[in-house]
Order: structure tokens, then sequence, then C-alpha cells
């Protein structure tokens, strides 16, 4: 274990940390906006899309690098979205609002993935030329 | 309201941090993906434990908003899955997303008998 390893490591830690940072702050204002449940749908769709957006532009554009992958998918986007408290809302409901909440949240997640993909699919083709 | 807004952004540092420490040492285990699994169930029993026993103020902001909010993580799970469905692992779509939701609802329920 060197310096330049601790430099880099150190350097890691705060770039995923400053995106938890600025991902945890934006989940808080986003999320108060709504109701406690749909608030917390709110902010898991849109860190998914963006998610899928980013992982997919830098498999298919590569213009992505991985200190900005770190900064905005792990630090940003994980800590925009939130698992344990879409849990513990989804433990207080009701049995039928329950149900209804894990469906929508499963299904409208994969939806922003796949529309963050489909963006950069677009992307992609656009500037091939080949256009839509 | 500043002040809120501080705490919960410093609990995210933290606990981004924590879930990229946490879930980096797990493998992927018969292609599910461990490392978010675990960090998401250790994450809904330390909240729903918080929540049950009514955590109030400055603590709530900081660790149940800012920290255990970014220690677990939904759009990681559902890249993960979506990439087990793209690849054609629809059996293993279905075991990640099974695995998450049970393991997860067991600790907040067990968080629930604890704490009761």
């Amino acid at each position: 274990m060197n310096s330049d390893y601790l430099k880099n490591q150190g350097s890691e830690l705060l770039t995923i940390g400053m995106g938890g940072f600025f991902g945890a702050i934006s989940r808080f204002l986003i999320a108060g906006y709504f109701t406690s449940a749909s608030g917390t749908l709110v902010v898991n769709v849109l860190g998914s899309i963006l998610l899928g957006f980013l992982m997919y532009s830098s498999e298919y554009l590569g213009i992505i690098s991985p200190r900005t992958r770190m900064f905005l998918g792990i630090g940003f986007c994980g800590s925009l979205t939130t698992f344990s408290t879409f849990m513990v809302q989804t433990f207080q409901m009701q049995l039928s609002e329950a149900a209804f909440n894990i469906l929508a949240s499963l299904v409208l997640t994969l939806a922003g993935v796949f529309t963050g993909r489909a963006l950069v699919i677009y992307l992609v083709k656009r500037r091939e030329g080949t256009g839509i | 309201m500043a002040y809120e807004i501080l705490l919960v952004g410093i609990g995210g540092f933290i606990g981004a941090n924590l879930r990229y420490l946490v879930s980096g040492v797990i493998p992927r285990i018969n292609e599910i993906p461990a490392g978010t699994l675990a960090v998401n169930a250790i994450g809904s029993f330390v909240l729903a434990t918080l929540t049950f026993t009514s955590l109030e103020g400055s603590l709530r902001y900081m660790v149940s908003v800012g920290m255990l909010g970014s220690f677990t993580t939904f759009s990681t799970f559902a890249y993960e899955s979506f990439r087990l469905l793209d690849e054609g692992e629809n059996k293993h779509f279905l075991l990640n997303i099974g695995l998450n939701l049970s393991l997860c609802l067991l600790a907040v329920f067990l968080a629930h008998i604890l704490i009761r």
C-alpha cells in the first residue's frame, strides 16, 4: 500500500460521497413534494431512467468516464433512489395497497431503465446518421 | 430547512460510500448480484428499527433519510434485474426480484418483532 494507492482510493470515496451528498438531497427535496409513498416512487423511477441512460451510454457510446460513472451512477443515482424507505413504507400499508406499490415500483423502474437505454440507442442511431 | 438539507447530504455522503464498500466485497452468487441484495436487506432492517423506535430530530435527517436512504438503492437493483432479463436469464431475473423483496420485507418484519 503506497501513497498513490491511498490517494486514488481517497479520491474515489470523495467522488462517490459527493454524488451521494447531492443524490440524497435531491431525493429529500423531490420526494418532499409528494405524499410519502408516491414521492419514493417518483425518485426511484427518475433514478432508474438516469442510471439506465448512464450505464448504456458508457457501453454503447463510450462517452462516460469511470469517474463520471462513480459520481453519477454509484453516488448520485444510488442515493437518489432508495430500497429501505420503499420497503418500510410498503410494510406499513394495507395488503392491497402494498401489493400495488410493489407492482408499480417494479414495473415503472424496469420501464425506466428501458427508457434510459432507448434514449441511448436513439442517440447512437442519430450519430451513425441512419436516423429514425 | 437549510440545516436539514445539509444533514441529509452528509448522511448521503456516508451512506453512498458504505454501500460502495459493502456491496463491493460481496461477489455475484450464481448470477445473483448479492452485493446489492445485502445492502438493501441490511439497510431495510436498520431503517425499520429506527422508524419503529420513532427516531426524531437531527439524527432522523442524517441517519434515516440521508445515510440509510443512500445505503440502499433501487436504481442499481432495477438496472441489474433489467440486465438479467435482457441477457435472457429469466429465471435469475425473477429470483433476484423475489430475493430482494422477500429478504427486505423479512428484515422489516424482524425489526417490527424485535421492537414491539
